[in-house]
């Protein structure tokens, strides 16, 4: 579709697309575009793949630390059986970690 | 779901908000430097509005990640009050305060319309303090601070950080005849 305001000066030329409009009957947008919609989706959607990505990382580090890890060793003075090589220096420097009753079995420190 | 998934929440989220906060960060100085010229500033500016808030919801699942698992057992007084926390007080103080910082940012920007601007250009301001303090709890209480990507992606975007705020400080003032209503609307003088 050919626009007819196209060789008119900027000023007319909006003008003449107000006077359109209101012709028409079209009521003015209250709310403008985002001038980077399709850019914020994208965005959001490259954070939430990250995220994942992150936390899957995470979790296959951590199994395959885990698998890798030699024989349980039982700690009869510790608190409990760990499969842990050795204790993470957060859970060791964790003192709610540290006074915990349950049985650490966990090596979520790497 | 296992007992580990929400620490990878927590660690993972914390990331992500960290990245977006970087980001957040170069945009903006994107929009008072003009260092690339390409991209239009209002789509700079709609980005790193965007950016901030992203950024902010990330901190939330951060924070929610820590408050449901209970490895370390946050509570909220280690969640929300600086220097509280029983587990490294100081490097976790550090991030609770680059939190409210944020979200003062935030909520600046989102009134911005609605006070003065020096008040509004003044708490922007803190959008630095954001970046090196959420930097440095990433560094020293995060459990990934030791892993060398990490400490790579912080070094680098600290660089690019640094460069910009040096060149927004030193490079002349251009003269702008006209400045577009996005300009006006946020980019910081």
């Amino acid at each position: 579709m050919t626009d007819r305001t196209q060789n008119l000066d900027p000023e007319e030329r909006i003008k003449r697309i107000r006077e359109r409009r209101a012709a028409s009957g079209a009521a003015p947008r209250g709310r403008r575009r985002h001038p980077a919609a399709k850019s914020r989706v994208l965005l959001a959607g490259l954070a939430i793949a990250s995220f994942g990505f992150v936390g899957a990382s995470m979790a296959a580090t951590q199994s395959t630390s885990t698998v890798a890890a030699p024989a349980p060793v039982v700690q009869t003075a510790a608190v409990g059986v760990s499969s842990a090589p050795a204790p993470s220096p957060k859970a060791a420097t964790s003192a709610p970690a540290a006074t915990r009753s349950a049985p650490v079995t966990s090596t979520r420190g790497s | 779901m296992r007992d580990q998934t929400w620490w990878y929440v927590a660690r993972a989220g914390g990331i992500v908000a960290w990245a977006l906060a970087a980001l957040a960060v170069i945009w903006g100085l994107q929009l008072s430097t003009r260092l690339v010229r390409r991209p239009a500033p209002a789509w700079v500016l709609d980005l790193h509005r965007f950016l901030g808030g992203l950024a902010v919801v990330f901190v939330g699942v951060h924070l929610l990640g820590l408050a449901i698992d209970s490895f370390i057992g946050f509570g909220p007084a280690d969640l929300f009050v600086p220097f509280a926390s029983a587990y490294k007080p100081t490097e976790v103080g550090l991030g609770v305060v680059a939190m409210y910082l944020l979200v003062a940012v935030e909520v600046t920007s989102l009134l911005m319309k609605r006070m003065p601007r020096q008040v509004w250009h003044g708490v922007h301001y803190a959008s630095y303090a954001v970046f090196v303090l959420g930097t440095v709890h990433g560094l020293l209480a995060g459990t990934d601070g030791g892993d060398a990507l990490f400490q790579w992606a912080c070094l680098i975007v600290s660089g690019i950080v640094l460069y910009m705020t040096l060149v927004r400080i030193l490079a002349p003032k251009r003269s702008v005849p006209k400045r577009s209503p996005a300009e006006r609307a946020g980019t910081p003088s």
